[in-house]
């Protein structure tokens, strides 16, 4: 792994199925709107051992005609909605600080669980996202400072603390730690 | 304590393979980690599809 600033993270890894479907659906979402990635996914794709059925991604909210048109795409790219299949419905769960779930056709797992920004810690996620460049396309993961403390303070399963831990050892000559401290005092 | 599983101990002994393998990936070349990976997550992945689907 290589950090051309400090904002983006080049990762030369094998992709796992789970890689090649986050870039597949991330490719259509960036068209649309401004999205961070954050909790499980991003402590895999640093090289946690272990799958997740779940993607959590966290998005800029959208219009009715901007979020038809992503839909419309997503579509047409071989996705459906796994909660509802109808538009307006999706649009309203989503306004209502819902998640919903995009999975390809005739799948259910792995899911994108999607949710629009609804507080200004998902706002700064978006705001402070990080670029990881991997062999098969771009992605926008959280901080990882933020990562970190989310998990140890706000999760605290045992899953969520190892990732914690993967992600403090893999970055430990990267992380803010002035940073970091904030971020866990603020989230207890 | 349950009298045939200590949790306490488990939960100790996961985390330092954490460690360990972490340590791994931050030493070693992304190929190198990521190959390994690789079969974990996508078994994992493919044991939770029904068999009559297909993610790839």
């Amino acid at each position: 792994m290589e950090f051309i600033d400090n904002k983006t993270i080049k990762l030369d890894k094998i992709p796992t199925l789970l890689d090649e479907f986050v870039v597949d659906f991330t490719k259509i979402l960036q068209k649309h709107a401004k999205y961070v990635i954050v909790s499980g996914y991003v402590s895999i794709l640093f090289g946690r051992s272990r799958a997740t059925e779940d993607i959590d991604i966290i998005v800029e909210k959208m219009s009715k005609n901007k979020f038809y048109d992503f839909y419309s795409d997503l579509q047409k790219n071989g996705y459906w909605c796994v909660n509802i299949e109808n538009k307006d419905e999706i649009l309203r769960m989503l306004l209502d600080n819902l998640a919903i779930r995009f999975a390809k056709k005739q799948n259910i797992i792995p899911n994108v669980e999607f949710k629009f920004v609804k507080n200004s810690l998902e706002k700064n996620a978006i705001k402070t996202s990080l670029n990881v460049i991997m062999p098969t396309g771009r992605i926008k993961i959280s901080n990882i400072e933020l990562q970190i403390a989310y998990k140890e303070k706000v999760l605290k399963s045992d899953k969520d603390l190892e990732d914690a831990k993967h992600l403090e050892m893999i970055f430990k000559d990267k992380i803010n730690n002035k940073l970091l401290e904030k971020y866990r005092k603020m989230l207890e | 304590m349950n009298k045939w599983f200590d949790k306490a101990r488990n939960k100790k002994e996961r985390m330092k393979f954490v460690e360990l393998w972490a340590e791994y990936v931050r030493t070693h070349s992304d190929k190198d980690w990521s190959r390994q990976q690789k079969v974990v997550v996508d078994s994992q992945l493919k044991s939770l599809i029904a068999p009559n689907k297909k993610l790839d």
